[in-house]
């Protein structure tokens, strides 16, 4: 039996990894192929918007010194084993390396989509547990398009308004700031910094708690008509006991991997609500790159989130069999 | 942006360098003079800081406010300009140009010493022009430096190639200077974007995160004294209205931004108050001089009595600005011609004129047309200034009450900046793409009246912000003249007959200047003074009054 | 089993109301000028205006009637919506009955770029894309579709595939069918539901696309959509002053209201779609 989970699993990692490996090398290929499809100068991409003013020969060797006069072919391979190298470019509005930007900033927003994942994850499913459980019921009903409703807000306004309101007018929460100025250590910076995630993170799982929902309450729901559910249920067994024993751990394979594709459009929603809250992440570091024209940045913030997208998703694919009950029975 | 003013003829620069050492001991410019109080010291001082500013060196620093200010909390200069926009000496005891105004002497403080400890001599202004003429920085051009001479170490005499009358204000009262035993070893200064830099001035930069804070700390060995605010935290706020709303809510003492007007009557109360004033800072309506139908004066002159500046300072600054002139100079400047100072809204002339040229609206559908051409065009405005965005469409509604179409086109800053130069390009730079366009330029451009000649003159290399692609060779005269007068009497003359013909000529038409509003909180540190038509980012106020 | 059955009556409810609501903002984009009680551009009042009696939301920093750019948005808003939707659904819908039907070489490229384009993060790429291309409606309806057509077209791409080898399209080939035939007779009826639930979520996607870039500064400010309101409303301290009552709070729940919406109606064709195939495998 083991052996066989063993295989199993090992094809599955044979079949995926390579189409993700795939994803990532047209991601890299996109990054590559936008500048130079997009109207737009790779002079100024690379000299920043003043270049134009520059004497011809100074382009020239610019242009030469980073390989821009070579074929595109050539350019193509060198780009890519760069890539593989982990270098991402050079900021111009920075002027340092991408790579050293995105890595102060990741781990705000990791630590924001993070909190935001895991509380909304939790949220949603006992949610719909408890909705699962009364299901049909007036509430029940209401319950969906409560959470249709919030699923359908721009999460961006839902941040505003919990800035104006716990942010100005309460004053409970700084209005701006991933982490206060004040030097603060140990356990009081960790404080410091819960508080400052404090409502970008509630924005974000207000916005994306509808959607755990719905889908935890609809895999549920196809678990209990089951026939084992039916056992339990005419053994006796208390509806909660049901919900909590048995129809959840059946339901949690769908949900998982569903929380899992979700961090792609949560890390997008990120980006909106960090400009919001000021917040340091990588979000903010892409606005500002945008609105600067800093197309170096602009294509390794994207690439790198792409990146972390792949990989957790790739990390739901293959925790796939582990979650599913039929393979652990 | 910033440009300086070219040779100016001799004399000049010894009236300049008489006033300022009239000004030397006079203590009026600071802001609660006379009281002989010890003023308390404070510890600390929030200051929200809306511009993205980097590591705050003479290479890396950004914006012109606060950026520039930010940084000469940690470099000092040769002379620093008061709150009224004159240059006092500062570094510098003393400075004077000889007879020739090719000479100028400068004599430095005694005991100024850098954060760490060495002493700032001769030797580190003359490193500083070399090291500045080898890495050039647009807002110090110092190609007209012959050279620096150290007679002493408290001495330097700069020899000019051409007198220069602003040579006071730029760079005297503007270049910072460095310490030669540190930057002399560093090669690539734009990269300097992590170190931090080590400068003579009241304030240390002890950290600095990008996009989150720059923390200085007060030079307690600082020869003017010590500062009153030992420590000044400045916080990056991405959005002005939060940093607003963080100075209402007390996370804040003071904010790098001037206000919207609205807010103005809200942030002068509850422990707040404003300091402020009338902007030099403009919004231009510019129009592509060589390009048809903007190539005719009186198709231009129609498009400018077509606006209503008065209402848009009524209504997009709910009165808190200046209407601008159709004589280019601000109404509050010592050159203004008071016979161009007024532009108002003439829908009468403005269809008499259009009629003149032959445009009528023949298919009735409210646009003037002269065969296929139809008097529809793209009004491009920068899209992040949400005042400015509104301005434009209040232009083109006043402007198609006379049958012109305009469509604003809100592009973002960089496009927008990019498009508005005329067809034929300056110089080497970019060929633009635009017929009309509401443009921004700083104060400076109303500070300094040679600006009136790079912004109009047809030659490519005096020209340099034609921005409008006018030529004209009266005006080119009148421009170079003005740059040669002797008194101010004579040039004040000569820029009045330039105005005269931009009025007649309009290339572009200065339209309004919104209001500067500082808010800070009055009980963190009331001695903010407004620096005309720039901020209260200063370092001067911190300081104690002698 | 009264208890689905009681679901699916809600269920129809939500989908009245769904279909009620975007009924509503309907009228209001195709008359709104006329039902608006002034013209959305008109300087109606004076600037900042409380809500009064004359104007039921107060006016704008330059005197715009609020109520009325509200009135005026919804045709931008469900213009973009829908002309994005449309576009991708259409065009992905097309790569995918090619992919499907030509296999091979196209349909692994294609496919690979399907993939990327349902991982890529949406928001961030559409701000690279927003920062190269110009400012404007049909670009922005452009990028929008761009992000959104890999989902039809995976979609379609499946049931070809699986159509090719049924047996009565196996049937029509053997009589020389061609593929245009092919793809009208059977792919069409086949894939026309699925397509159309995906048209709705695409729809709610993009408005939310277009108000999130208006906010940070990458949409087009002079376009009175529910997003540029909010844009300046922010700008306009609507924050201090307390106008983000009648200024930030009813736009935002007019576009919280019409993708609502669209996803109540999503939901009710979704369930009669799946009662339809779930008869359709029986037959």
């Amino acid at each position: 039996m083991a052996g066989r989970r063993r295989r199993r699993r090992l094809r599955r990692f044979a079949v995926r990894v390579p189409q993700y490996v795939l994803i990532v090398l047209v991601a890299a290929t996109a990054n590559f192929a936008l500048p130079r499809l997009m109207p737009g100068n790779p002079v100024e991409l690379l000299l920043g918007e003043d270049a134009n003013r520059l004497p011809a020969e100074t382009i020239e060797k610019e242009l030469a010194d980073v390989g821009l006069d070579q074929p595109l072919l050539t350019q193509y391979g060198r780009y890519m084993s760069g890539l593989a190298q982990g270098d991402l470019g050079y900021s111009f509005r920075h002027r340092r390396a991408v790579s050293t930007l995105l890595r102060e900033r990741l781990p705000w927003t990791i630590l924001l989509v993070g909190t935001a994942l895991v509380v909304s994850t939790i949220l949603g499913v006992a949610l719909a547990a408890f909705a699962v459980w009364r299901r049909g019921r007036r509430r029940d009903v209401a319950s969906i398009a409560v959470f249709t409703f919030l699923e359908s807000t721009p999460p961006f306004w839902i941040g505003l308004l919990l800035l104006i309101w716990f942010g100005a007018n309460l004053k409970w929460f700084p209005l701006f700031g991933s982490v206060s100025v004040d030097r603060t250590t140990g356990l009081a910076r960790a404080g410091d910094i819960g508080v400052h995630l404090l409502l970008p993170a509630a924005t974000l799982v207000l916005a994306s708690v509808g959607a755990t929902f719905l889908l935890a309450r609809a895999s549920l729901l196809g678990v209990v008509s089951e026939d084992y559910v039916l056992v339990a249920r005419a053994k006796g067994l208390r509806e909660r006991t049901i919900a909590i024993r048995h129809a959840l751990p059946a339901a949690s394979l769908p949900i998982a991997t569903s929380v899992l594709l979700r961090v792609g459009s949560l890390a997008g929603g990120a980006v909106i609500v960090e400009r919001v809250f000021s917040y340091r992440g990588v979000g903010t570091l892409m606005l500002e790159a945008s609105f600067g024209r800093d197309y170096p940045l602009l294509q390794g913030g994207l690439f790198v989130l792409t990146l972390i997208v792949v990989g957790v998703n790739l990390l739901g694919d293959l925790l796939y069999p582990r979650l599913d009950p039929r393979v652990r029975r | 942006m910033r440009r300086k003013l070219l040779a100016l003829v001799l004399g000049m620069g010894l009236v300049v360098a008489g006033c300022a050492s009239d000004d030397d001991g006079d203590d009026n410019a600071q802001p609660t003079p006379g009281v002989t109080t010890t003023i308390p010291q404070i510890p600390t001082l929030r200051f929200a800081n809306t511009s993205a500013e980097k590591n705050l060196t003479p290479w890396t620093q950004g914006s012109g406010y606060p950026g520039y200010y930010m940084m000469t909390l940690v470099y000092d200069t040769l002379a620093w300009i008061n709150p009224d926009g004159k240059p006092e000496p500062w570094l510098a005891k003393e400075y004077s140009a000889d007879p020739t105004g090719l000479r100028w002497t400068v004599k430095l403080h005694e005991g100024v010493t850098f954060h760490d400890g060495r002493p700032l001599t001769s030797a580190d202004v003359k490193f500083t022009v070399e090291y500045l003429t080898k890495n050039a920085r647009p807002r110090w051009i110092l190609t007209n430096i012959d050279r620096v001479e150290t007679p002493d170490p408290l001495t330097a005499v700069f020899v000019l190639k051409e007198p220069k009358a602003s040579f006071v204000l730029n760079p005297l009262a503007d270049l910072p200077i460095i310490p030669q035993h540190i930057w002399s070893s560093i090669e690539k200064p734009l990269d300097q974007t992590t170190q931090l830099p080590i400068g003579s001035g009241p304030y240390r930069l002890v950290e600095y995160v990008e996009n989150q804070v720059h923390r200085f700390q007060a030079n307690p060995g600082y020869f003017k004294g010590k500062p009153i605010v030992d420590e000044i935290v400045m916080p990056y706020i991405a959005t002005t209205q939060a940093a607003f709303t963080a100075v209402q809510s007390g996370q804040a003492d003071a904010v790098s931004v001037s206000l919207t007007p609205e807010l103005k009557a809200q942030f002068n109360q509850g422990g707040l108050k404003t300091a402020g004033g009338s902007g030099y800072r403009g919004w231009y309506l510019y129009m592509n001089n060589g390009r048809a139908p903007f190539d005719k004066a009186e198709f231009r002159q129609a498009m400018a009595a077509a606006v209503n500046n008065d209402d848009i300072v009524a209504t997009a600054l709910l009165g808190a600005g200046a209407t601008g002139s159709p004589g280019f100079a601000h109404r509050s400047t010592p050159w203004s011609n008071p016979a161009t100072r007024e532009g108002r809204l003439d829908l009468n002339k403005a269809r008499s004129l259009l009629d003149g040229l032959g445009y009528r609206d023949t298919n009735n559908d409210g646009v003037r047309e002269m065969g296929t051409t139809k008097l529809e065009f793209d009004l491009v405005v920068r899209n992040n200034d949400p005042v400015a965005v509104r301005a434009a469409e209040l232009i083109s509604q006043s402007v198609a009450m006379a049958g012109v179409k305009l469509n604003v086109a809100a592009l973002d800053q960089t496009t927008a900046g990019a498009r508005t130069w005329p067809d034929y390009a300056i110089g080497a730079t970019p060929k633009g793409d635009y017929t009309i366009a509401l443009f921004s330029w700083a104060a400076a451009v109303q500070q300094d009246p040679d600006f009136l000649r790079s912004m109009f003159h047809s030659s490519t290399t005096l020209g340099t912000l034609n921005r409008a692609g006018y030529k004209n060779t009266q005006y080119d005269d009148l421009a170079d003249q003005q740059t040669k007068a002797v008194d101010d009497a004579t040039r004040n003359r000569i820029l009045g007959q330039m105005q005269d013909i931009l009025a007649k000529d309009m290339p572009a038409y200065a339209l309004f200047y919104p209001d500067d509003i500082f808010p800070y909180k009055v009980s963190a540190f009331d001695r903010w003074v407004y620096y005309k038509g720039v901020g209260i980012l200063n370092k001067a106020p911190l300081l104690a009054p002698k | 089993m009264s208890r689905p059955r009681r679901l699916r009556r809600a269920t129809r409810t939500l989908t009245i109301l769904g279909g009620v609501t975007l009924a509503v903002f309907g009228v209001l984009a195709l008359f709104g000028s006329a039902l608006a009680p002034f013209d959305a551009g008109e300087r109606a009042g004076r600037p900042f205006l409380e809500p009064s009696r004359d104007h039921l939301l107060g006016t704008d920093d330059i005197g715009h009637d609020i109520l009325s750019e509200l009135i005026g948005g919804a045709r931008v808003s469900l213009l973009i919506g829908l002309a994005a939707a449309a576009i991708a659904v259409v065009g992905g819908g097309l790569l995918g009955a090619v992919a499907g039907y030509r296999r091979g070489a196209v349909d692994a490229v294609l496919m690979r770029t399907v993939d990327y384009a349902l991982v890529v993060p949406t928001i961030p790429l559409l701000i690279v894309l927003a920062s190269y291309l110009e400012r404007g409606m049909r670009s922005q309806i452009l990028v929008v579709a761009v992000l959104l057509w890999a989902e039809p077209a995976r979609i379609v791409r499946s049931q070809v595939l699986s159509l090719r080898e049924r047996t009565h399209v196996l049937a029509a080939r053997t009589f020389g069918a061609g593929a245009p035939y092919l793809i009208r007779r059977h792919v069409v009826p086949a894939v026309a539901p699925l397509l159309i639930a995906q048209f709705v979520r695409v729809v709610s996607v993009a408005i939310l696309f277009e108000v999130a870039l208006s906010f940070v500064g990458l949409g087009d400010p002079v376009r009175r959509s529910w997003g540029s309101m909010i844009q300046f409303a922010t700008d306009r301290g609507a924050f201090l002053t307390g106008a983000w009552k009648w200024w930030i709070v009813p736009p935002g729940l007019c576009v919280a209201a019409v993708v609502c919406s669209f996803a109540f109606v999503g939901l009710g064709l979704e369930e009669r779609f799946d009662r339809r195939l779930a008869r359709g495998a029986q037959g």
